[in-house]
């Protein structure tokens, strides 16, 4: 059996990051989401620093869910920063954005980032959204030391 | 999806039969999108950079996505990887591979490289299917793909 897919939700709003967290972690079999609210935090996190000290606290994301405006528009650093890094670099990092059509969406490309999507506000977008989200990245692809096993039968 | 202008799925793949299956596939899995093939890595960039058969963009719309096997004759999917993601004007493309190989090492390796996915190609047709529906639900309905810069590949 696999185990459920890890999702680091980097949001700066708390409520929203806490509708997403749930919203993939409906079926916690299927996959589990933490949240921070910073780039600060992010790396605290990642860097199992502060209070995310205790490893358990803090387990290795498969995949990272970044807010492009995150701390006063800072996703394009960040991302940058985390392709750069020999320890975080392999794992993909969907971006979220605010709308269709804008200059962020070349960006989140531009900087490494594995696919983009705009943020789901309406219950039902939000259910599509990680509903799809959650079924490609745990049952489709194959991440790097997740021990996923994709369709292969 | 009744799309007036489809995006187009560029499918490196050198062998025939898989083509087919891929194609196949993606057909019974209702994603109807602009399919295109090229058979090697060197196609690939050709394609990409429309030079030689595909001089002046003939038969080489932008891809909104591209499947790579990643074993392939005379530039393999490793090489045109690094190769397109080291230029500006179609690093934004996100690559999908599309492999029979569950080697960690070519997942690892692969990620980065820059793909955006690493896919193991199931053994059965039917799980083929499945594959190709939850790709493109995610894809083409959920994902949204970066803008067409036609004319802006250096």
């Amino acid at each position: 059996m696999k185990r459920p897919l890890r999702v680091l939700v980097v949001e700066e709003s708390v409520d929203f990051a806490a509708r997403l967290a749930s919203a993939l972690g409906r079926d916690p079999a299927a996959c589990q989401a933490s949240t921070v609210h910073s780039d600060r935090e992010m790396t605290d996190y990642l860097r199992q620093h502060g209070k995310y000290s205790a490893p358990v606290n803090a387990p290795r994301p498969d995949v990272i869910l970044l807010d492009w405006k995150i701390s006063g528009n800072r996703g394009a650093r960040i991302l940058e920063d985390l392709k750069k890094d020999r320890t975080w670099r392999t794992v993909p990092v969907v971006v979220l954005v605010a709308g269709r059509h804008t200059a962020e969406v070349a960006q989140s490309y531009q900087h490494g980032g594995a696919s983009t999507i705009v943020r789901p506000v309406t219950s039902p977008a939000m259910e599509a959204v990680t509903d799809a989200f959650v079924r490609y990245w745990s049952d489709v692809v194959r991440l790097p030391g997740s021990g996923h096993t994709s369709y292969v039968r | 999806m009744n799309n007036p202008n489809p995006i187009t799925i560029l499918v490196a793949e050198d062998d025939p039969d898989d083509r087919l299956l891929t194609q196949e596939a993606l057909a019974e899995s209702r994603v109807a999108n602009d399919l295109r093939f090229v058979e090697n890595g060197e196609e690939l960039m050709d394609y990409l950079k429309q030079r030689g058969a595909y001089a002046g963009g003939v038969n080489a719309p932008r891809p909104g996505l591209i499947l790579l096997d990643l074993n392939m004759p005379k530039k393999d999917g490793r090489e045109a990887i690094a190769e397109i993601k080291a230029d500006p004007g179609l690093r934004q493309i996100p690559i999908i591979i599309l492999t029979t190989s569950k080697a960690e090492e070519d997942v690892l390796r692969s990620y980065e490289l820059g793909v955006s996915s690493f896919i193991t190609k199931p053994v059965t047709f039917e799980g083929l299917v499945e594959i190709m529906k939850a790709l493109g639900r995610y894809w083409f309905e959920i994902v949204e793909l970066p803008p067409n810069l036609t004319g802006q590949a250096s």
